[in-house]
């Protein structure tokens, strides 16, 4: 099962689904990162963490705990 | 007819910028009933019988958070009679995912779609025709930037609101569609026809806060849990995300209509990105940044104007535009230099004071033999520093020339140029002028002017600082600096969203502690409140420059020092604090916006400055216009041998002040100070950090210049002991209260303001008895309870981590 | 203690009161006699948005 957290730099994937539940789901989702949608990797933080994403059309940072969430394809 | 009209919009789509175009200068701001967010009123311009709600910026009308409920609670309770909904074009998917839940509601819904130049220009198109097909609602272009189309948007706003409220349209797929019905069947919400739809979807989603106040009963409650779990069943999802999921499905389906991307090329924003935040760039980006902030608003421009304030306008005056200083100065160089040299050789021939006249002097060189030599001491006025320097006879004759082609008389400053009076000569010299009495010129002078005076001095630096921090704000780099951040601050039990009211504390602490709303996780947040005050604000500066010049003789490390010790506060109370019971426990989220960057616009990055700034000055016109009275009369009334009377400046000892002082001094003799006026000073602090500097410049003012009252009170130790204290503290009132509201809890506050204070002791104490030892003046037992201390602050910095759960 | 005197306490007295004055109505209004609104920052969307 690969999740969000394991994508590389520059890879374009799939949500395929959302684990968890109450808030931060409601709030991932509510961000626009649903099922289906194409989520672009652009970076992650010169620390290591949290990670940059193009999502929808706008930029996105989360971090890697709850990147580990998302299911993608 | 009256008509609200409430403003509605994602963060960063432009909603303020609107509002304040829409409002101009009529609004009013004041706060949301019960809650912490902030509310802002105004009347349309040219409409006065149309007020204009700027709801908070949000994502979504999730039960959530406090942001979210405050506007639907508003939007359902006070039924405003019509919505503008403010669209960021460059971001269209994910600021209709609010649209379709404003839509909803029933209410007359017109969209403002903002920063369509932006759009434009970056080759994208919008077709506003099919959007307001497709969305059923009027949209209308505007740039709130620019003002283009603002009042289009209200106008077509109040014509929805005339139109009356509708029934929302369906926008879900069939099957969720049909429960939603049912559930409108079922449920019987006592409410009109129009708001129907909205409480059967949050029913649908089981949001708590509406289940509560609708009431529904029993039974039909489990038939429609009952539909929805078989949905839940068939889609294979909780219900709020079926709902979440339908919402975004539909906007796929209007923009794919209405909205063309040109292509996927870098835009200008992405390019900056990649430099800023890169690998590694991104933290010499930063720490350059952070300086470069600090260097000039601190130490360079900041301190240039700051001096102009000080010891022209609230000193003795200034050259306008500098024109005849440096020859001013020049001349009174030469001036007193010609002075000691006759001093010299009169002190040597037994002369108590010589009379600088034709006669004495010529006296002077008369009986001064040829090859005779003299010496005088001369101090430099920053270090203090003291030289002798040893004159002959022929610097005598020299001397005696020079000074009677001065006449005499010491250069006047208005002979060499444009010279504006400072306003304390100016006020004086008024006074005296109508034969004011002494005790109220004292007051006024002495008191208001020095207090008030000392405060304002510092207004350009504040200027400067808030000029830099309203254009980080308005470029979009404050996000990347929590992107960058966060996982430094995780490390100290904090997120990267605290860097933000820590960065916004060195201006203020008051929003510095607002700030910490963002943070979701309620410890994170409450540690985020106990420890931004630790930066120095901006009313701190006054009080470090003071000591820095004063004890320090000006020393330029003093202030990054201050800074330094404000980070190592934090870092050090995140790690301990996250070891107690009270901390421990699982980081908060970091799901957040990244904003484009845009270039600050001038109006924005000077509006920002001005109201934070001018707001500054309010404080200084009031609250320590007040301070200052109070403690001048509490300083120089008291009762002394022959009773309550007027102290003279050599027996403030007697004061009120110095009594109250007195009296808690000894709690501070263990940090170096137990004076009474740097207690005194402590306690004025409290309301108003600035008030420091003032009580401090009429304690140790009153006999001649108070930098020089201040460097003998205090050692070097001392003074910086004094200032780690001061620095630590607890904040301000104004401050306390806002930790009151955030925190929203007695106890809480009572921890944070506890341990504040606590720490800074112990910190002043350590600070002390450890550079004591290099001074020499060693207390043994004091000295023992700092290593103490410095053992147990060690011990709980390197203990491991309570196990969460246990 | 002569006229002049007097006039300038009168002024005095005047300031502190209307200074007073636009405090405690400033309290009763609700807003906060804080130095540094939010009103004006740009960083509010941020501090206002969850």
């Amino acid at each position: 099962m690969n999740t969000l957290k394991d994508t590389k730099i520059g890879e374009t994937v799939r949500v395929k689904t959302l684990m968890g539940e109450g808030r931060i789901k409601r709030r991932i989702m509510d961000m626009g990162i649903t099922k289906g949608v194409e989520i672009y990797v652009r970076k992650v933080a010169p620390l290591g963490d949290p990670m940059e994403v193009t999502v929808r059309g706008y930029e996105l940072s989360l971090r890697k705990a709850e990147a580990e969430n998302i299911v993608v394809e | 007819m009256n008509i609200r009209i409430a403003l509605a919009g994602n963060p960063n789509s432009g909603k303020t910028t609107l509002f304040n175009n829409l409002t101009q200068s009529n609004q009013y701001v004041g706060n949301w009933p019960g809650v912490t967010v902030e509310k802002k009123e105004g009347k349309l311009r040219k409409h006065n019988d149309v007020t204009v709600v700027d709801l908070p910026g949000i994502y979504s009308l999730s039960p959530y958070t406090e942001e979210e409920v405050v506007a639907r609670n508003y939007l359902l309770d006070e039924k405003p009679e019509v919505i503008i909904n403010i669209v960021d074009g460059t971001n269209l998917e994910r600021n209709l995912y609010l649209s379709t839940q404003l839509m909803e509601l029933g209410i007359p819904f017109v969209m403002a779609l903002n920063m369509m130049d932006v759009v434009r220009k970056n080759g994208d198109r919008i077709d506003t025709k099919a959007l307001s097909n497709s969305l059923g609602c009027p949209v209308v272009e505007i740039s709130a930037l620019r003002g283009e189309n603002t009042l289009k948007v209200a106008e077509d706003a109040i014509k929805e609101a005339q139109k009356g409220r509708r029934t929302p349209a369906p926008i879900f797929s069939s099957n969720i569609e049909k429960v939603i019905s049912y559930i409108e069947e079922k449920a019987a919400f006592k409410c009109s026809e129009s708001e129907k739809r909205w409480y059967a979807i949050k029913v649908f989603e089981g949001d708590q806060k509406v289940l509560e106040k609708v009431k529904i009963e029993n039974y039909a409650l489990s038939e429609i849990k009952k539909e929805v779990e078989n949905v839940e069943v068939e889609m294979d999802d909780d219900k709020e995300s079926i709902i979440t999921n339908e919402r975004y499905s539909y906007i796929e389906r209007v923009v794919k209509t209405s909205y063309k991307k040109k292509s996927n090329g870098l835009t200008v924003s992405d390019k900056i990105d990649t430099i800023v935040t890169n690998k590694y760039l991104a933290l010499p980006i930063f720490a350059l940044v952070m300086w470069l902030v600090y260097f000039v608003s601190v130490s360079t421009i900041g301190t240039i104007f700051t001096d102009w304030a000080n010891d022209g306008v609230f000193g003795d005056g200034f050259y306008l535009l500098g024109i005849g200083r440096s020859a001013y100065e020049e001349s009174v160089e030469e001036y007193g230099t010609a002075e000691s040299v006759v001093n010299a050789f009169g002190e040597k021939l037994g002369l108590e004071a010589v009379e600088l006249d034709e006669d004495s002097l010529e006296d002077i060189l008369l009986s001064t033999e040829k090859d005779g030599v003299a010496s005088y001491i001369l101090q430099d006025e920053e270090t203090l520093s003291e030289e002798e320097i040893e004159v002959t006879y022929t610097e005598l004759v020299e001397s005696v020339d020079i000074l009677s082609s001065y006449n005499y008389s010491e250069p006047e400053p208005e002979e060499y140029g444009p010279w504006v009076p400072g306003l304390p000569v100016l006020i004086g010299n008024g006074l005296e002028a109508i034969g004011c009495s002494e005790w109220l010129m004292g007051l006024i002078l002495d008191g208001i002017v020095a207090g008030v005076g000392a405060v304002l001095g510092f207004v350009p630096q504040m200027f400067v600082l808030f000029l830099f921090l309203a254009v980080l704000e308005d470029c979009g780099y404050m996000a990347r600096i929590a992107f960058v951040m966060d996982r430094i601050f995780r490390k100290f039990g904090l997120s990267g969203k605290s860097f933000i009211p820590i960065l916004i504390g060195t201006g203020c602490g008051v929003p510095g502690i607002m700030a910490s709303r963002t943070i979701e996780n309620e410890k994170d947040r409450r540690m985020t409140i106990i420890t931004t005050t630790f930066i120095p604000c901006g009313a701190k500066l006054p009080f470090i420059a003071m000591i820095a010049g004063s004890i320090f003789g000006g020393a330029s490390w003093v202030a990054p020092t201050a800074y330094f010790l404000g980070m190592f506060a934090i870092i050090t109370s995140g790690i301990i604090l996250k070891k107690t019971k009270l901390f421990s426990g699982d980081p908060a989220p970091f799901v957040m916006e990244l904003p484009s960057y845009h270039t600050p616009t001038v109006k924005n990055v000077l509006l920002s400055m001005w109201e934070r700034g001018w707001s500054f000055i309010k404080k200084a016109g009031t609250i320590i216009f007040l301070s200052t009275i109070v403690v001048w009369f509490t300083s120089f009334f008291g009762f002394a041998a022959d009773g309550f009377r007027m102290l003279s400046e050599e027996e403030l000892d007697y004061s009120i002040l110095g009594r109250i002082g007195s009296l808690i001094a000894w709690i501070f003799y263990p940090l170096g100070w137990g004076n009474w006026q740097a207690a005194v000073a402590s306690i004025t602090g409290l309301v108003a950090k600035e008030n420091i500097v003032g009580t401090l410049g009429i304690l140790y003012g009153a006999e001649g210049s108070a930098y020089a009252g201040i460097s003998a009170a205090f050692s070097k130790v001392a003074g910086l002991s004094f200032l780690s204290f001061n620095l630590l503290c607890a904040p301000c009132f104004a401050a306390i209260g806002a930790i009151k509201r955030e925190m929203n809890s007695a106890k809480w506050t009572w921890f944070a303001v506890g341990y504040q204070c606590l720490f800074a002791y112990l910190v002043a104490l350590v600070v002390y008895q450890f550079g004591s030892l290099f001074t020499g003046n060693v207390n043994v037992l004091l000295l023992f309870v700092a290593i103490l201390v410095a053992a147990y602050f060690l011990y709980m910095l390197f203990k491991k981590e309570r196990k969460v759960g246990v | 203690m002569n006229l002049s005197s007097l006039i300038v306490l009168l002024i005095l007295i005047l300031i502190v009161g209307a200074v007073v004055f636009s405090l405690i109505r400033k309290k009763k209004n609700g807003e906060s006699s804080c130095s540094c609104g939010c009103s004006g920052c740009g960083m509010k969307d941020c501090c206002h948005k969850k």
